[in-house]
């Protein structure tokens, strides 16, 4: 079932009348039952991998969650150091073990197709996995849940059904985020009264979602996708466009579900996490990915970067470095190698090639030399402080920043590594158009236009407000009932010509829908 | 605390440590001093600060931090 598609709308109508109708002591069984609907209406092999995830993740959890036992006269710390190894002997195999099933399912054909390559014959059959709906975020959020366990941050959920709520709750499996366990559970199973205000804005963020996604990302989408095709024969001006609007694509298109999902999530009174803060306000690289994909980042972050740069191995790095540069350098090697090693992590996320791998090698490569590079911009930005000079280097960061991302989207949105090179070659060198025929007024004819230049002038408008710290939605609510009137008929009228006046519309698939 | 000091404003010039009592909370730190003020605080004390250790309680402020240092030199 496509979130985007009447049916959800229906969906939801349905979910949330049973739901308010039900006891409040048993809603978080309508929405168990809801979101179930929801995934196997997706396909029923795909629900047994969802369901073989949640049962093994139940059962280790509920092992990592057991209290020690503890013998008679035993020292504390000694049944402390005890129960860390047994949590250790437990987590270690169940993470390997989740994980193992998103790589063979994610990459099984990458790795087979390498392996082939380098042998130089089909020595192993291709295999044709099915990619579960959403499968590297129940992933990645049943093992942040098993650590968060094993670590005594919270006791596992005992009720299995319960549990697989928090795995499967629906407006999070299309693509995110990737909710922690602390945050979603209490919402979800607490039965929430019916607040209107809560549907208010659920309905008001879901239009805006639909608006991102109906208005500007499909509408880009054609255009995007032929320059990505057809790279051997545009300009390179062209490819260097398609690339900077693949930008707009992606966060419309991934921001818009967003807000569509958290919308709906919101219909039934639960706030999901947020996903994405004006990412293209950005005025360096560690901003953007502060901004950009929040849930993924800080999952990185607290499971894989913090363990890794707070590691023995990388203390013993710390202490070589020490005895070999200078002090103020030596304490940058740490975690300039973590997140080198994260970014990598990052473009292996994104899917498999080596075009993603060197996404995330662009983006380590660049963090890393952005924290080298620190203490000289703090001292250039503390001269600057207060001067004139400074609005003109906050524009800098902007647009620096902002290059970056998009050279990054030539790896990104490429199917392989020497389409990315090549697209990047024949913009650098300025490359003219190979197709005389092809002329951009076909993709963007004067009602396009005006079309994108007042969903995106809105976008501006509304992102600008958030980044002022004021909240589009309720500021939109305080308007006179005309004025709402007035902004809800623009936008609904941009959503419906969007879909209806282009007889070629075809309901485009969220781009991280199948990661 | 004077050595705390000292760390943290090496590690991140710039920031008054001696009055901030919200670093975590208001963003001032990110991930990336963190791990430099945790490498150089386990190296000049001699303590391990693990992943739990990682919380806003414990790196809010100049004293929390002198705090948590505190504690783990006891543990020791």
């Amino acid at each position: 079932m496509s979130v985007n598609g009447a049916y959800f709308l229906l969906f939801l109508l349905i979910s949330a009348v049973f739901y308010y109708a039900a006891p409040k002591k048993i809603r978080w069984f309508v929405l168990l039952c809801a979101s179930v609907t929801f995934y196997l209406l997706n396909g029923i092999k795909a629900g047994l991998y969802l369901l073989a995830t949640a049962l093994f993740t139940y059962l280790a959890s509920l092992l990592l969650g057991k209290k020690p036992s503890v013998a008679d006269g035993e020292d504390p710390a000694s049944v402390k150091k005890r129960d860390k190894r047994r949590k250790r002997a437990i987590l270690a195999p169940a993470l390997i073990i989740n994980f193992s099933v998103l790589g063979v399912l994610k990459y099984g054909g990458f790795f087979v197709t390498t392996v082939n390559t380098l042998i130089g014959r089909t020595a192993i059959p291709l295999p044709s996995f099915i990619l579960p709906l959403g499968i590297s975020f129940y992933i990645f959020q049943t093992s942040a849940y098993l650590i968060d366990t094993a670590k005594g941050k919270y006791p596992p959920e005992k009720n299995p059904l319960k549990y697989l709520l928090f795995v499967c709750w629906f407006p999070q499996m299309v693509q995110g985020p990737i909710n922690r366990f602390d945050l979603l559970s209490g919402q979800l199973y607490a039965g929430s009264p019916l607040d209107w205000e809560n549907i208010r804005t659920g309905l008001l963020r879901m239009i805006f979602g639909i608006l991102k996604k109906a208005a500007v990302a499909d509408a880009l989408a054609p255009f995007v996708a032929d320059v990505y095709s057809n790279y051997q024969s545009r300009s390179g001006g062209v490819i260097l466009l398609g690339a900077a609007l693949y930008c707009l694509q992606l966060y419309c298109d991934f921001s818009g579900g967003i807000d569509l999902l958290c919308g709906a999530s919101q219909l039934f009174g639960i706030k999901m996490s947020e996903n994405f803060r004006q990412p293209y306000f950005s005025t360096s690289l560690a901003d953007f990915w502060r901004r950009w994909h929040i849930s993924l980042g800080e999952w990185m972050k607290d499971y894989l970067f913090y363990p890794i740069a707070l590691s023995k191995r990388f203390a013993k790095i710390t202490k070589f470095a020490k005895k070999h540069m200078s002090p103020g350098s030596a304490k940058r090697v740490t975690p300039c190698i973590a997140t080198f090693i994260v970014f990598l992590a990052v473009g292996i996320w994104q899917g498999p090639g080596w075009q993603n791998i060197a996404y995330g090698i662009w983006n380590g490569t660049l963090m890393s030399l952005g924290l080298i590079w620190a203490p000289v911009g703090a001292r250039i930005r503390k001269r600057l402080n207060g001067r004139t000079a400074a609005v003109p280097l906050l524009i800098w960061g902007i647009i620096r920043t902002n290059v970056i991302v998009v050279i990054g989207r030539y790896f990104s949105n490429s199917s392989s590594l020497t389409q990315a090179f090549t697209m990047l070659g024949r913009t650098f060198s300025f490359a003219p158009s190979g197709d005389p025929k092809y002329t951009l007024a076909a993709y963007f004819d004067t009602f396009m236009t005006v079309r994108l230049a007042v969903a995106c002038g809105l976008l501006i408008f509304i992102s600008a407000l958030k980044e002022k710290g004021i909240d589009p939605i309720e500021s939109f609510c305080r308007k006179k009932w005309y004025v709402q009137f007035a902004v809800l008929s623009v936008c609904l009228v941009i959503i419906v010509i969007g879909i209806y006046a282009n007889s070629n519309y075809v309901p485009i698939s969220y781009v991280y829908e199948n990661v | 605390m004077e050595k705390i000091l000292e760390i943290l404003e090496g590690c991140c010039p710039g920031v008054d440590f001696e009055t901030e009592t919200a670093l975590i909370d208001n963003g001032i730190l990110e991930s990336l001093d963190i791990v430099m003020i945790v490498g150089e605080l386990s190296d000049e004390f001699g303590i391990e600060i693990t992943v739990d250790d990682l919380t806003a309680e414990n790196f809010n402020s100049a004293e929390a931090i002198f705090n948590l240092v505190n504690k783990l030199k006891e543990e020791e």
